[in-house]
């Protein structure tokens, strides 16, 4: 194997140690993090797609159809809908994990995770 | 005549707004950075103030007649620049080793005509996708995760080096979920253009690379018969995969679709990708209307315009995507003749270095610091992909993955 050859196969060895590092990296610093904690009446700041983390209680529960339901969510006298491939949450207090859209001039969270806090 | 003077100023508006939709895809098609679901969400943000002056469908048709000339665009700077988005990634192989020949004006013309062939078999397609596909799509949806696994599987396979493949499929997933675990704003940006963008501009930096002068000589370039023929074959078949699989785009089903001819050459693979690139944003509009599925950013801005769409919302829309589509093919054709008469006299390598120092900009402006890290280890393992010779196909296993978890049948 010549000394170029050989310095290729290096390089093509160190890029993938530096993906494989950062996959790494990524995959850890991502179960660390958590969107920031919002009160839904201040959910009108936000942009379109920001994650928030948000609590409250669902106060009705529509199945759409089987993938789709649509809970509605109230905290200190705020209102947020919520949509989400979820069931069973009706009057729990939930925290709720999702993407901040705007939907008909209405604010709603489409939800990709959604747990019961007891 | 009062209704008939409101009809004429509906039809005025709607050609103003497909003119200004299509500027705008122009210029969205040119600039890397700039992508059409940006402008998409703003028109969105800014319709209730838009929508006391005109109609839902003048909005509606803006952004379709963006949508069509953006993909008609796109391919300029992915072949000169080596700066693609999703869509156009996988020509910049194809397209760069023909600027490279000199022929990087053919390059984009191939994926111009394939951009126009695709537009007609839209209008080939929309009755199947209206009177069909909704009955059988039911049917389909269970089946979307072993659909999601055969394509997966098909890329590794066809592959020489599979186990080297397989590992490049495997990294770039976990690539994916990392990603998507991590809540960033815009989270395609920095991988994506990680993968398929900087990666090949450090390359040409790195080869010191210089683009010969472009052969404008032949203008009037030749695609046999056979090549269209193939071409539409090959697509009718790849592209519905794309319009109800999620996480296989447009380069995937050029794949596809480029197996599936006998003829596999560059023009051929640029003439099917262009192709695929057009219809799949064409006909996730129209799958908005007989489906109601949002597969393209485009179609989830439209569908929260048009909470009632009519047939005759469907209607003005093929018009303007044939329209767009016309607009998209002729002003292409001059951008592509301009760039290939400049091209030459610019110092490639500087040129390469501005546009990853761009691209490192609009990374952590839209995706933050961590956006960053994500870009660079993307633009590593594109790296290893480019020197150990594989296929950059594979890389869209950061796609493939995340959405074979997520249809997983458990």
């Amino acid at each position: 194997m010549s000394k170029k050859e050989k310095n290729y196969k290096e390089l093509c060895n160190l890029y993938l140690l530096f993906s494989i590092a950062g996959i790494l990296f990524l995959l850890i610093f991502s179960y660390f993090i958590k969107p920031k904690q919002i009160n839904i009446c201040n959910l009108k700041e936000l942009e379109e797609n920001d994650y928030v983390l948000v609590y409250g209680k669902i106060t009705s529960e529509k199945n759409l159809t089987k993938d789709l339901t649509i809970l509605s969510l109230e905290n200190s006298s705020c209102k947020i809908e919520i949509t989400c491939n979820c069931y069973g949450f009706f009057n729990k207090t939930v925290s709720v994990i999702g993407k901040i859209s705007y939907y008909q001039n209405k604010t709603k969270i489409n939800a990709e995770k959604i747990q019961e806090v007891k | 005549m009062n209704k008939m003077i409101i009809e004429t100023s509906l039809i005025f508006y709607i050609f103003l707004a497909l003119i200004i939709g299509c500027i705008t895809g122009t210029l969205t098609g040119l600039c890397p950075g700039l992508h059409i679901n940006m402008v998409a969400v703003l028109t969105v943000a800014i319709s209730p103030f838009l929508l006391q002056y005109f109609p839902v469908i003048v909005i509606v048709s803006f952004i379709v007649s963006m949508s069509i000339t953006h993909t008609f665009i796109d391919f300029i700077p992915s072949i000169f620049l080596g700066s693609p988005d999703e869509d156009t990634g996988l020509s910049v192989l194809p397209g760069h080793s023909l600027l490279l020949e000199g022929k990087g004006y053919n390059a984009v013309i191939y994926t111009l005509y394939g951009s126009l062939i695709g537009v007609f078999i839209i209008l080939v397609f929309i009755p199947f996708f209206i009177f069909i596909l909704p009955k059988i799509y039911s049917y389909l949806k269970p089946v979307i995760f072993y659909m999601l696994l055969f394509a997966s599987l098909y890329l590794i396979i066809r592959e020489k080096n599979k186990i080297l493949s397989l590992i490049i499929f495997l990294i770039a997933g976990f690539l994916g979920i990392a990603t998507f675990n991590l809540q960033l704003k815009e989270s395609l940006l920095p991988l994506l253009t990680g993968l398929f963008g900087s990666s090949s501009l450090i390359t040409s930096i790195m080869k010191k690379q210089k683009i010969p002068k472009q052969n404008l000589s032949s203008l009037k370039i030749k695609i046999k018969l056979k090549e269209i023929f193939n071409t539409i074959i090959s697509t009718s078949i790849a592209s519905p995969l794309c319009s109800f699989l999620p996480a296989l785009g447009s380069g995937q089903a050029a794949v596809i679709a480029s197996d599936l001819t006998e003829e596999k050459n560059k023009r051929q693979f640029l003439i099917t990708l262009g192709s695929i690139n057009t219809i799949v944003m064409g006909l996730s509009i129209i799958s908005l209307y007989s489906l109601n599925l949002t597969r393209s950013g485009s179609a989830v801005a439209i569908s929260k315009l048009l909470t009632n769409f009519t047939s005759l919302d469907l209607i003005i829309i093929i018009l303007v995507i044939l329209f767009s589509g016309l607009f998209g093919f002729f002003i292409g054709i001059k951008l592509a003749k301009f760039f290939a008469l400049r091209i030459h006299k610019i110092n490639y390598s500087n040129l390469s270095l501005f546009i990853l120092l761009f691209l490192i900009i609009l990374v952590i402006s839209f995706s933050g610091l961590l956006g960053l890290v994500v870009f660079i280890t993307a633009t590593f393992l594109g790296l290893f992909t480019i020197l150990s010779g594989s296929r950059r196909t594979l890389l869209m296993g950061c796609l493939m993955i995340p959405a074979l978890l997520l249809y997983l049948p458990i």
